[in-house]
């Protein structure tokens, strides 16, 4: 969905699955008692953020998006220092499958926000344990989701973004943007969200000043913006994927992929890095925990970026032959974790590598189509 | 539905009234017509393969229904599909949609693009022989004909019978509407073939939503019409020509699935199909020549996704094919067949096309003294965009005991690749190979009671090796495109059993047809990849259905079942649907209102047991619901 346009590509079937290679299952069925036990202790925390529960530390959310249109999505835990795997954490709990294209997740005041992008709805669910706590309907076409305050802000490709009160599960305001809107970051007073174009093209990021809830304008960085991220000197960098899909090179209307970084206390571009090669296309922008290394996906593997010394790198730091479809940083352990959903009609393959070298730790089964990670 | 006014169903009822006035009566009794018939040389010239033909009971049964309906009440064939009017594909014996021929008149139906055609989109009833072979035919009929080739027949009738036919107009649950009649009349030298269909629901049934709440499916209407129009002439010197005309239309609503809130999709489908004969047929030859113009349209639009999306195809079919009795044991046929196909979509750079050209012969030996025949097969297509294997067949069949026969065959098989999967943009791979099968079977037939040759059981074991099977695989560096990917094995058994017996005054039948095929992928797509051995997607390996009833004195009483075992949904096997079995009820009376026009009131009573199922994911199927049908038969014994 958030790639590839396959709605018309005749015999391409997949589905939603289960199954855990390499690892373990662990048994859910006595989650519920210990969430609950947790929910319990954590019950008088007040609105104020609150650290995580303790229940889940160690544990990595895989978001598995499910199969476009026939299947839904899951989240699934995996365990860092047992290597096990859960199996989907919402529909045991709840009795009914998430939703078709689970896009993102955020937690927040031990609640867990899930962007189910196809069903045009955000779920709410408690974080120890993942039971609905509402349904949030009118939400067209969800992307990403950020916190401030008693406010979260969700992307919507209806070309706006939403504020709904983390109190009340209200829709209090609506934000217009460009095309498209995808991730955001919220620096100071501002809401910064990248206008990846949807299913079309376009090249700018919108700003929103969310204390006055005005919305500002948008700046002109790169063709199709797809990602987003503050660095330690509190600078932005997108990263534009260019316009045009990996493996259909069309030199007509390929344009290459940048980099770009942006002040944004002035909304100015400081820096901008273009891509040298028109038909490939980089994603799924991530940073490191310091804030100092940024990484992205490219067809030929993972590339690093630092922020004190920003150069495009020529060779990957991690060579690959695939394109993966979600990265993730694992702060604890300095480690990458990439999604490849093989076929994207079997479970995909989540692969870890060490950020320092590059090197391959590991790799696991996750679920259909898997593509982001939360690290609790 | 907006567009499904009461209009359409008055205008319904006056064609059928106008109709009504030249009719002539028919029998109540019903024929059943299960074993093999042969309607056209080149599927007779064939031996060792199984053909069911649609028997009179079920299209009794079932009025107005299209193929999807009609094909599992007679066969353990499976069909996908989302509910009652919808897009609607068939796996037989393990395979994929695309592996299934469909062909009228011998002219193959399936449009260049996607290479299969919605079988909810053809109606039963406007041919006189609707018959499923099964295994390979590629060497007789070409592409496709892998799982099996559904032949829809029609041939005029030069007797003085005057007028017969059937209409019918049903109503039931869901607000479904449908007539559909067909009218054939044979005057002298002249022979016409009417038959037409409109129906329409609003399909909005009840079930149960995600949060287990009662709701009723939003989106889901459908309104289709058509009509088929042969008219032939007879020449001097046993020669005919005869023109055909298939107009087919549908507007349907695509519902949402349970995971979705709202859908805003709809369909329309709009065909036209022509065709051409001649035919000079003689004690020891059969010449015969047919040209057809078939154009099809689609409109796909979805306004919630920003989707809008025209198909337009376009085939010109010629064939010259002739048969010929060499001695007193053998025969020889054979023919030329060419195609030019053409196909517009916006998703390709420019339009599409292509020429075809085949040649095809055949040869069966018979042997004095002896009921076995022998044939052999062979076809070779041209086409300058890929290679194409000579494609052939041999097959033998006969009688072993008095009350056993035999048969057996072997043929090579192939699919084309469709032009969405060369030219799709992005994605398409104009350097695709066909995909190539080797198909094997051998079955027997027991027939108990040689006077009775509708009472008996036949088995079939089968076993076919499909390499280059095509898929959309992402590639290095997340790079989509279709590849020759996959070998797949399938093989398995079919058993059918059929009786019919008379006690007295009453008339009882059964049939049962169950189909085990192990469909396996047999080669990894990647190193990790899990489909390795796993059953492909959307094949059952068990299908059963049966359907046992009576008839006294006009009246009759059917059961009939369906069971599908589990289908999975992921290629590696991770996610399924549950198995199901459905039960039909159909109660019927004949009604002699006048002897000119016997009316026959039936009763529907669909999925009694109220079974929730889903055939694909979150896609709730109708439980418990009527139809309630009255049909009028015209017939030449009561001219």
């Amino acid at each position: 969905m958030r790639k590839i346009n396959r709605t018309f590509i005749i015999d391409v079937e997949v589905n939603k699955s289960e199954k855990i290679i390499m690892m373990k299952k662990i048994k859910y069925s006595l989650l519920p008692l210990a969430f609950s036990f947790v929910l319990w202790l954590f019950s008088g925390c007040g609105d104020e953020p609150v650290s995580p529960p303790s229940v889940w530390t160690g544990n990595i959310f895989i978001i598995n998006e499910g199969p476009f249109t026939s299947g839904t999505g899951t989240i699934m835990a995996y365990n860092r220092t047992t290597g096990q795997m859960s199996g989907d954490l919402f529909e045991p709990v709840n009795g009914r499958p998430i939703g078709n294209i689970v896009q993102s997740i955020g937690v927040y005041r031990n609640m867990v926000w899930i962007m189910v992008n196809n069903s045009n709805k955000v779920e709410v669910a408690r974080y120890g344990d993942f039971s609905s706590v509402i349904t949030i309907d009118s939400l067209p076409s969800p992307r990403y989701i950020a916190f401030k305050g008693d406010l979260a802000y969700v992307s919507s490709w209806n070309n706006k973004i939403f504020a709904i009160d983390t109190r009340s599960y209200k829709i209090v305001d609506e934000f217009p943007t460009g095309t498209g809107p995808d991730e955001m970051v919220i620096a100071g007073d501002y809401l910064f969200a990248v206008n990846s174009g949807g299913l079309g093209t376009t090249n700018t990021i919108s700003f929103i000043n969310i204390k006055q809830k005005e919305v500002n304008g948008e700046i002109t960085v790169g063709d199709r913006p797809c990602g987003i991220t503050e660095d330690k000197y509190g600078k932005l960098w997108v990263l534009c994927t260019g316009n045009g899909w990996n493996g259909w090179p069309s030199p007509e209307t390929d344009t290459p992929g940048k980099l770009v970084c942006i002040d944004p206390s002035t909304r100015q571009i400081i820096g901008e890095f273009p891509f040298s090669d028109p038909a490939l296309h980089p994603d799924n922008l991530i940073i490191n925990g310091e804030r100092s290394v940024l990484y992205y996906a490219y067809p030929d593997g993972i590339y690093s970026v630092s922020v004190d010394n920003p150069a495009l790198a020529v060779e990957p730091l991690v060579p690959s032959t695939v394109m993966y479809y979600g990265l993730g940083y694992d702060v604890a352990e300095d480690i990458i974790y990439a999604a490849d959903p093989l076929d994207y009609a079997q479970n995909g393959i989540i692969y870890r590598y060490s950020a320092m070298d590059g090197l391959l730790i590991d790799f696991f089964t996750a679920g259909m189509v898997p593509n982001g990670f939360w690290f609790n | 539905m907006q567009w499904m006014k009461n209009s359409v169903f008055i205008a319904a009822f006056y064609f059928m009234a106008l109709s009504a006035e030249s009719q002539h009566a028919l029998p109540d009794t019903v024929l059943q017509l299960d074993g093999v018939t042969i309607f056209s040389e080149r599927s007779g010239s064939a031996k060792g393969l199984l053909t069911v033909s649609l028997d009179s009971i079920t299209r009794d049964q079932h009025p107005g229904a299209d193929l999807a309906e009609l094909i599992q009440g007679f066969s353990a064939a499976y069909v996908k599909n989302y509910g009652e009017g919808t897009l609607s594909t068939l796996s037989v014996r393990g395979t994929s949609a695309n592996h299934t021929g469909l062909y009228w008149n011998g002219i193959k139906l399936s449009p260049p693009n996607i290479g299969y055609v919605d079988l909810s989109l053809i109606q039963g009833n406007f041919f006189q022989d609707v018959s499923i072979m099964f295994g390979g035919a590629s060497p007789m009929f070409g592409s496709n004909a892998i799982g099996g080739s559904i032949q829809l027949n029609n041939k005029p009738v030069f007797d003085p019978t005057g007028l017969k036919g059937r209409i019918s107009f049903s109503g039931g649950s869901f607000s479904r509407l449908n007539s559909a009649g067909n009218l054939s009349l044979s005057k002298g030298k002249l022979y016409s073939n009417t038959a037409f269909s409109i129906a329409g629901s609003e399909n909005d049934f009840p079930y149960s939503d995600l949060y287990k709440k009662d709701a009723r499916m939003p989106h889901a209407g459908y309104f289709k019409t058509g009509f088929l129009q042969d008219i032939a002439f007879q020449l001097p010197r046993n020669q005919y020509i005869m023109a055909s005309a298939w107009f087919q239309y549908a507007d349907r609503e695509i519902p949402p699935t349970l995971l979705e809130s709202v859908s805003s999709a709809i369909q329309l489908d709009r065909s036209w199909r022509t065709m051409l004969t001649w035919k000079d047929f003689n004690a020891k030859s059969t010449w015969e020549a047919k040209a057809a113009w078939i154009e099809e349209f689609t409109r796909y639009s979805d306004s919630l996704s920003g989707i809008y999306s025209v198909i337009r195809c376009q085939t010109f079919n010629a064939v010259f094919e002739g048969y010929y009795h060499l001695f007193r044991n053998a025969s020889l046929s054979g023919g030329l067949d060419f195609s030019s196909e053409y196909a517009d979509l916006d998703y390709y750079s420019s339009p599409a096309g292509q020429q075809k050209l085949a040649a095809f012969a055949a040869w069966v030996q018979s042997f004095s003294g002896s009921s076995w025949k022998l044939s052999l097969n062979v076809r070779q297509e041209l086409q300058s965009g890929y290679p194409i294997p000579f494609l052939y067949a041999i097959g033998a069949e006969g009688r072993i005991l008095k009350i056993l026969t035999g048969r057996a065959s072997f043929s090579r098989n192939f699919r084309a690749p469709t032009f969405n999967e060369r030219y799709w943009r992005p994605g398409g791979n104009p350097a695709l190979l066909p995909e190539s099968s080797y198909n094997a079977e051998a079955g027997f037939r027991i027939i108990p009671l040689p006077e009775n040759v509708t009472t008996f059981l036949d088995f079939t074991g089968f076993s076919s090796w499909v390499d280059n099977w095509i898929l959309w695989l992402p590639g290095e560096g997340g790079l989509w495109s279709v590849e020759n990917a996959q070998r797949v094995w399938a093989r398995g058994f079919e058993v059918r059993l059929n009786g019919t017996r008379q006690f007295r005054y009453i008339k009882a039948n059964a049939m049962g047809a169950y189909t085990f095929s192990a469909s396996t992928n047999r080669k990894k797509l990647f190193e990790l990849d899990q489909s390795f051995n796993k059953q492909l997607i959307y094949t059952p390996v068990h299908r059963f259905a049966f359907r046992a009833g009576a008839e006294w004195q006009g009246f009759s009483l059917y059961l009939k079942g369906n069971f599908s075992s589990r289908v999975y949904t992921t290629r590696d096997n991770s996610a399924s649907l549950s198995p199901w079995f459905l039960l039909d009820a159909i109660l019927a009376k004949s009604v002699f209102v006048t002897k000119r026009f016997p009316l026959m009131i039936q009763l529907n009573l669909e999925n009694i047991l109220d079974t929730e199922y889903s055939v694909t994911p979150y896609r709730p199927m109708p439980g418990f619901n009527v139809l309630i049908t009255i049909a009028l038969n015209i017939n030449e014994e009561n001219k």
